[in-house]
């Protein structure tokens, strides 16, 4: 009889653990605690394989080898906030920039109401496409249906000018065997002189590692491995509403900071990234949104 | 690397049970699993062998330990770790792990030192892990980039009971870190251990080792599981079997010692006393 007490509390220590611990975050469900780790992100690929979201149309490329982007992450979007897409469209009209990508939490709450006021404001002050990859705060609600019918795909490539853009999936703070494979076959099958790739979550996040990193230890190598392995420029991410710049074996990982005027950076101001590919060169340069 | 760590658990082992009955040089445990673990993109079936070796019972306690991926052999763990062990139940522990994988060409080392505390039941640990992946010389453990390293702190708390005659003994708990792993604090990783006592010297073990992932962004799933059955070694004296087999969950103090040595003692001289009145 002890012995079937004691296997019933290990158990239930072992399902209601992570209940206690993730009290308050809103994403768990019984299903979680049981199911494969990936089904989430799995679902999310195949969607974007089979075409199921929204496409992404290229505005056309007037010089190949010299074009510009804007780059920010985290805007938290929220109907009832302040926001900096005025600022934004002004200065990719004064640039002249193609296109500007957030490496994601586009929204706060990944809700219908934010994710229209986006939309809303794109039109309104964007003369240029924006394209996000997808944050945790974005599949908040059960966001992912709105996000892949509004925004895009979570997981795309594209080839613009001399460069390669790569979004990847990570707001589940995981890859997955099938992501991870795709990534393997687009970054091999891309002869760019310059390869981007856009991810919420950071393999690397300074120091001291906090819990705002990728979550598999096995994953994170991977990717590092093959980012390594086919020459990518910049790793750009965020998350962690941190700004830091770090170069390890010619690849540049920036974490981004915020752009969003009401959940500032830690180190510094709500900032956005101006990326200028001239031939064989990328400059970037930090820009502050004015208060 | 691999050869070098296999050979030193070798050497270890040899040179341990050939010296184990000298009170400096003392084979201390062995530890060997055979664990399955699924992952996001890692499944597969592993081997693990690790040896503890004692020069000086306090200062002196070196370990090694070598994980082998036999399915398709890309993936190789192994550390090399030395302990200080201030009483029989506080101990600072520094090991050195390496993680290697083939087909990525990717390694990993870290450093971990962390302070353990093994009481009746409560088990507890907490440290820090110096983290630096390695990708030029990807083999080499003792290569530490100070471009991408991390400190990491680390920690595993666990509660354990015996129950049936002491024979059984269960662990419950949570962990960042086991001999071979450093996981992030991402991880929740509960884990559960039954336990039974073969011998004196003796245990074998099964082991359920979960891990949640996503904490951080509120999209928490289930990322990997770890089964683990293993056989555990300890160079403990011997002790009659009517007292009992367990010395995991209940170190003596030094009074039970005494007493166990002199009622060994009495039980001797009266074998030896029976023995010679037989004659």
């Amino acid at each position: 009889m002890k012995k079937f007490i004691a296997v019933f509390a290990i158990v239930s220590l072992i399902l209601v653990s992570p209940l206690i611990f993730s009290c308050g975050s809103g994403g768990l469900e019984l299903s979680d605690l049981t199911s494969s780790g990936n089904s989430d992100v799995d679902g999310r690929f195949q969607d974007c394989k089979d075409g199921k979201a929204k496409a992404i149309t290229l505005p056309p490329v007037i010089d190949p080898e010299h074009f510009s982007f804007l780059w920010l992450t985290d805007m938290h979007i929220r109907s009832d906030r302040d926001d900096y897409f005025d600022q934004l469209g002004n200065y990719s009209s004064n640039v002249g920039a193609s296109f500007i990508l957030t490496s994601g939490d586009l929204t706060d709450d990944g809700s219908s109401e934010n994710i229209q006021y986006v939309l809303s404001q794109e039109n309104t002050y964007l003369n240029v496409p924006l394209y996000s990859a997808i944050g945790n705060h974005d599949l908040y609600s059960d966001g992912w249906d709105r996000f892949k019918d509004n925004i895009g795909p979570s997981v795309t490539s594209f080839s613009y000018g001399n460069s390669f853009f790569m979004f990847i999936d990570s707001a589940s703070c995981k890859i997955g065997n099938d992501q991870m494979e795709w990534i393997e076959d687009q970054l091999r099958d891309s002869d760019a002189p310059h390869k981007f790739v856009l991810s919420h979550i950071c393999l690397y996040d300074g120091e001291l590692e906090t819990p705002t990193i990728l979550c598999d230890p096995d994953e994170r190598l991977r990717l590092l491995s093959l980012i390594d392995k086919y020459d990518v420029d910049f790793f750009l991410c965020g998350h962690k509403h941190w700004v830091e710049e770090d170069e390890v074996d010619g690849i540049e990982h920036i974490m981004g900071g915020t752009g969003s005027p009401w959940k500032h950076p830690y180190n510094s101001k709500p900032l956005f990234w101006y990326f200028q590919v001239n031939g064989n060169e990328v400059d970037y340069s930090k820009v502050h949104f004015q208060d | 690397m691999k050869r070098i760590a296999i050979l030193l658990i070798l050497v270890l082992g040899g040179v341990g049970a050939r010296a184990s009955g000298q009170i400096e040089f003392k084979f201390k445990e062995a530890d060997y699993n055979f664990l399955y673990r699924n992952s996001g993109i890692l499944g597969n079936m592993y081997l693990q062998a690790g040896e503890q070796v004692s020069l000086h019972p306090k200062w002196i306690n070196l370990g090694a330990g070598v994980e082998i991926d036999f399915t398709d052999s890309t993936l190789t763990r192994y550390y090399f770790e030395q302990s200080l062990k201030f009483t029989d139940r506080d101990s600072l522990v520094l090991r050195l792990n390496h993680f290697e994988h083939k087909d990525w060409e990717v390694g990993e080392n870290f450093l971990n030192t962390y302070y353990q505390q093994n009481r009746s039941r409560l088990r507890w640990a907490a440290g820090v892990a110096w983290i630096s992946p390695v990708l030029d010389d990807w083999q080499n453990p003792f290569k530490f980039d100070t471009d991408f390293d991390q400190v990491r702190f680390l920690y595993s708390v666990s509660y354990g009971w015996p129950f049936y005659k002491d024979k059984f003994d269960f662990r419950v708990g949570a962990q960042n870190f086991t001999q071979y792993e450093n996981f992030g604090y991402d991880h929740l990783g509960p884990f559960a251990e039954i336990g039974y006592q073969l011998t004196n010297r003796s245990r074998i073990k099964a082991m359920a080792d979960l891990r949640y992932t996503g904490i951080g962004t509120a999209t928490m799933s289930l990322e990997r599981q770890t089964y683990l059955i293993g056989l555990e070694w300890k160079n403990v004296p011997r002790r009659p079997a009517s007292e009992g087999t367990r010395w995991l969950l209940k170190p003596k103090s030094k009074e039970e010692k005494k007493d166990q040595l002199k009622k060994d003692k009495d039980k001797k001289d009266k074998h030896k006393r029976d023995k010679e009145n037989k004659n």
